[in-house]
C-alpha cells in the first residue's frame, strides 16, 4: 500500500472511531421505548429558529457593514461582534439578569430566543463577513457605479453573501437545538432540556430513546443542509484580492456598537456586584486545582482536536475524500453534547464500566471544527505555492511544516481558539462525564447563579474570564508555536 | 455633447503619490485611448473618475456638473455619476442571467419595469447576445461575457464610458470583432470614451484622442507614433 493511502485510511479510520460513541447510543436506542413530548420538542423548534432568526438579522447585517464599509474602529468592533461566541449563551444573560431594571423577570421562549440568538449572531456574522469578503471586488465596484443602495443590496450584495448567511442561520439553530441552558434559565421544556433531566434521573439511555431519535435526526438534517453554503461560504478559490474596496461610512460604526454592547453590560452586571463588595466576594475566587484543570483541559483538548482534524484535512486536501472528511467532522459537530456525553457512558458500559476521559469526549466531537478550518484556510493559499513546495526535496513532514503549513498558522490558531471557547463553556459534557465531586469553574458559575449572592457570583465570573484568558492565550500557543518555530 | 474636466488631480497610495497634478479635458462624443506602463495609474484614474477611488485633491467635472472637488467638499456617490464601467475582469454578477443584469442597471437608471426589460433585450441583441438572455456568465464564453459587459455599462444611459482593458483576455479574432463593436456604439455616448490599453492595436483601431499616463502626470499625445507604435 502506498504511503498516501496508508494515511488516508488512517484517517477513516479515526473518523469511525470518533463516532463510536454514537453508534453505541443508537445501540441502546430501541431498547425501552417511551414517547416523544410533542410539546418540548415544538418549544425547541420554536426557540431554535426564532433565535437563528434573531442571530442572522444581527449578525449578517452587521457583516454586510463591515465587509463592505470603512469606519471608525472597525476592526475593534469586529473584534467585538465576535466576541459572544466566547461564552455559551447562559453565560451572558446571568450577567445581563444582575442589572438592575425589568431584565430579571424576562421568562419564556420569546425572550429566551432574543437573548441566545443575540449571543450566537457571531456565528452568522463570522460566515457572512467570510462569503462578503470573497465577492469579487470588481463586481461590488460594478454595483456601485451602476445601481443605488438598495437595490445594490437586495439584488448583489445579499445574494453573493447567501451562502453565508444560509450556514450562518443552520448553525445557529443547530448550536441552539441542542441548548440546555438558557431554555432553564427562561423557564420552559425543550427535548434536550427533557434528555438532560431525564437522564440524568435515570441513567437509561433506552428511556430517553424518543427525545433522542427526533433531535438526532433534526439537527443531522440541519447539518446536511448547512454542509453546502458552509463550504461554499469557507472554501474560496486563491484570489489576490481580498472583496470589495470599503468606502467611508463613520455611522456604520454605531450600529456595530449597539450590537455588541450588551458584551459590556453583561459584564458590567457582573463584575459591579463583586466590586461594590470590596474584599469579601474576591476572597472566594478559586485560584486551585478547579482553575487549572478546567485550563489544562480546554487547551490540551484543543490543542489535540487541531492537532488530528487538521492532520486528516491535509492528508485528504487534495483528494476527492475532503468533502466526505468535511461533512462527517460537521455533523459529528452538530450532534448535541448531551447526546455524545450519553454515548460515551454507554460505550463505557459496553467496554466493562470505562469511563472516558474528558479530553478524549471533547476531542471526538470537535476535531471537524479544526478541519475545516485547515481546509478553509488551504483553499485561500495559491496552487502554486503547494506546487512549489512538492519541488523541494524534503520529507512530506518537514514540506507539510517548513514549507505549506506556516502560512496556516494564523487560521488554525484561531480555530484552536474557538474549539477551546467551546471546551471552556461545556457543561453537558463535564456534568454527566466528570467524576463525583470533580468541578469546572463554568459548571460552578452556574450553580453559584442559582442561589448565591450576585458578589459571589461576579467574583467567580471574574475568575471564568481570567481563566479564559489564559486560556485563549495557551490555545494560540501551541499551533503557532509548532508552525513558526519552523521558519 | 459634454466634455470630462479633470483638473490637478492627485491620489496618494501608502503615501505614494499614484496620480499627482493629473490634468486633461476629455472630449465628448469622442474616443480617448489611456495608455501607460503597468502600474502607471491608469486604473486608479479610471476609480477616480468613478467615485470608486477617493482623491486627495483634484476636480472632476463633467459638462457643468462638479463629480468630485476636494476645494468644495463635494464627492458625487459612484451610482449617480451616470458612468457606464467595463471592468478589467468584466466584473459579471455570477448569480444573475444576462437579462437581468441588464435590466437591474437600465432600470436603476429610471426606467420603468417594462422598458427596462425591452432596453435589456435590445441592448443584448445590438451586441450579439439575442437569444442568450437567460444564461448566467458561467455558461458564456469569453467573448460573450465581454459584449454582456458592454451591454451592461451601456444599459444606464451613461454619460461616461469608462473601459479598463476590457479585451485583454479574448483572442485577436475577438478582438477585431469587439473593438468595430465599440466602434459602433461608443458614439451614442454624449461624454467622453476613456479606453484603458496596452495592445497597440487597440490604439490604432479605436484612438480618436490619446493620453499617456507617465510619472502620475496626464500627457496629451497626437497620434500613436508619438508613444512609439
Amino acid at each position: 500500500m502506498r504511503k498516501g493511502h496508508r494515511a488516508a485510511s488512517l484517517v477513516w479510520v479515526g473518523v469511525c472511531l470518533s463516532a463510536a460513541p454514537l453508534v453505541a447510543m443508537v445501540g441502546r436506542l430501541g431498547s425501552n421505548a417511551g414517547r416523544l413530548d410533542m410539546g418540548a420538542f415544538g418549544n425547541g423548534l420554536v426557540f431554535a429558529l426564532a433565535g437563528a432568526g434573531v442571530a442572522v438579522v444581527l449578525g449578517s447585517s452587521a457583516a454586510l457593514l463591515a465587509g463592505t464599509l470603512d469606519f471608525p474602529f472597525r476592526r475593534l468592533l469586529t473584534a467585538a461582534m465576535a466576541l459572544p461566541i466566547a461564552a455559551p449563551p447562559a453565560f451572558w444573560w446571568i450577567g445581563l439578569s444582575h442589572l438592575p431594571g425589568p431584565l430579571r423577570t424576562a421568562h419564556g421562549l420569546l425572550p429566551a430566543s432574543l437573548v441566545a440568538g443575540w449571543s450566537l449572531a457571531p456565528v452568522p456574522f463570522l460566515l457572512t463577513l467570510a462569503a462578503v469578503r470573497e465577492i469579487p471586488g470588481a463586481a461590488y465596484d460594478a454595483a456601485r457605479v451602476a445601481l443605488g443602495p438598495g437595490v445594490r443590496l437586495r439584488r448583489v450584495l445579499i445574494p453573493l453573501a447567501r451562502s453565508g448567511t444560509a450556514a450562518g442561520f443552520l448553525l445557529a439553530a443547530i448550536l441552539l437545538l441542542r441548548e440546555s441552558e438558557i431554555p432553564f434559565l427562561f423557564g420552559f421544556r425543550t427535548t434536550t432540556t427533557e434528555i438532560v433531566t431525564q437522564f440524568a434521573r435515570s441513567f437509561d439511555a433506552g428511556g430517553i430513546a424518543p427525545h433522542v431519535v427526533p433531535l438526532l435526526l433534526t439537527v443531522l438534517a440541519l447539518g446536511l443542509a448547512a454542509r453546502r453554503p458552509l463550504l461554499a461560504a469557507l472554501l474560496a478559490g486563491p484570489r489576490g484580492k481580498r472583496g470589495p474596496a470599503r468606502h467611508p461610512a463613520p455611522a456604520a460604526s454605531v450600529v456595530l456598537l449597539v450590537v455588541a454592547a450588551p458584551c459590556l453590560l453583561a459584564l458590567a452586571g457582573y463584575l459591579a456586584p463583586a466590586v461594590a463588595s470590596r474584599a469579601g466576594a474576591w476572597l472566594r475566587i478559586p485560584a486551585d486545582a478547579t482553575a487549572v484543570a478546567t485550563v489544562a483541559e480546554a487547551v490540551v483538548s484543543a490543542w489535540l482536536a487541531v492537532f488530528l482534524g487538521g492532520a486528516a484535512a491535509y492528508v485528504l486536501r487534495s483528494s476527492p475524500g475532503r468533502a466526505a472528511l468535511l461533512t462527517s467532522g460537521l455533523l459529528l459537530f452538530c450532534v448535541p453534547a448531551a447526546i455524545w456525553s450519553i454515548g460515551w457512558i454507554e460505550l463505557g458500559q459496553l467496554l466493562g464500566g470505562w469511563t472516558a476521559p474528558l479530553v478524549l469526549a471533547h476531542v471526538a466531537r470537535l476535531w471537524g471544527l479544526a478541519a475545516l478550518g485547515l481546509a478553509a484556510a488551504h483553499s485561500r493559499l495559491p496552487g502554486s505555492l503547494e506546487q512549489a513546495a512538492r519541488l523541494v526535496p524534503v520529507s512530506p513532514m518537514r514540506r507539510a511544516l517548513v514549507l505549506v503549513l506556516p502560512p496556516l498558522a494564523p487560521s488554525l490558531a484561531a480555530v484552536s481558539v474557538l474549539i477551546a471557547a467551546l471546551i471552556f463553556s461545556d457543561r453537558d459534557l463535564a456534568s454527566l462525564l466528570l467524576p463525583p465531586g470533580a468541578e469546572r469553574l463554568m459548571l460552578d458559575l452556574y450553580l453559584l447563579s442559582a442561589n448565591a449572592p450576585a458578589a459571589a457570583v461576579g467574583a467567580l465570573a471574574a475568575a471564568v474570564l481570567l481563566a479564559g484568558l489564559v486560556t485563549a492565550f495557551l490555545a494560540v500557543a501551541g499551533p503557532w508555536a509548532v508552525l513558526r518555530w519552523h521558519v | 455633447m459634454s466634455d470630462l474636466a479633470i483638473q490637478g488631480l492627485t491620489v496618494m497610495r501608502s503615501g505614494r503619490a499614484v496620480l499627482r497634478d493629473a490634468t486633461a479635458v476629455l472630449r465628448g462624443a469622442r474616443r480617448t485611448v489611456l495608455w501607460g506602463p503597468s502600474g502607471a495609474g491608469k486604473s486608479t484614474l479610471l476609480g477616480a473618475i468613478a467615485g470608486l477611488v477617493e482623491p486627495t485633491a483634484g476636480t472632476i467635472r463633467i459638462g457643468e456638473d462638479v463629480l468630485f472637488s476636494s476645494s468644495g467638499l463635494v464627492s458625487v456617490a459612484p451610482h449617480l455619476r451616470r458612468i457606464g464601467f467595463v471592468f478589467q475582469d468584466l466584473a459579471l454578477w455570477p448569480h444573475l442571467r444576462a437579462l437581468e443584469q441588464v435590466r437591474l442597471v437600465a432600470a436603476a437608471a429610471g426606467e420603468n419595469d417594462g422598458d427596462a426589460r425591452v432596453k435589456a433585450v435590445e441592448s443584448l441583441s445590438a451586441v450579439g447576445l439575442g437569444g442568450l438572455e437567460r444564461r448566467r456568465p458561467g455558461e458564456l464564453s469569453g467573448g460573450e461575457q465581454q459584449r454582456l459587459a458592454l451591454a451592461r455599462a451601456l444599459a444606464g444611459r451613461p454619460e461616461i464610458l469608462l473601459l479598463d482593458e476590457p479585451f485583454s483576455s479574448v483572442d485577436g479574432a475577438t478582438r477585431r470583432t469587439l473593438r468595430a463593436l465599440l466602434r459602433e456604439l461608443s458614439p451614442r455616448i454624449p461624454g467622453p470614451t476613456l479606453y484603458v490599453t496596452h495592445d497597440p492595436g487597440d490604439v490604432r483601431e479605436l484612438a480618436e484622442d490619446i493620453l499617456e499616463l507617465e510619472g502620475g502626470l496626464l500627457i496629451p499625445r497626437g497620434s500613436p507614433e508619438e508613444l512609439g507604435l
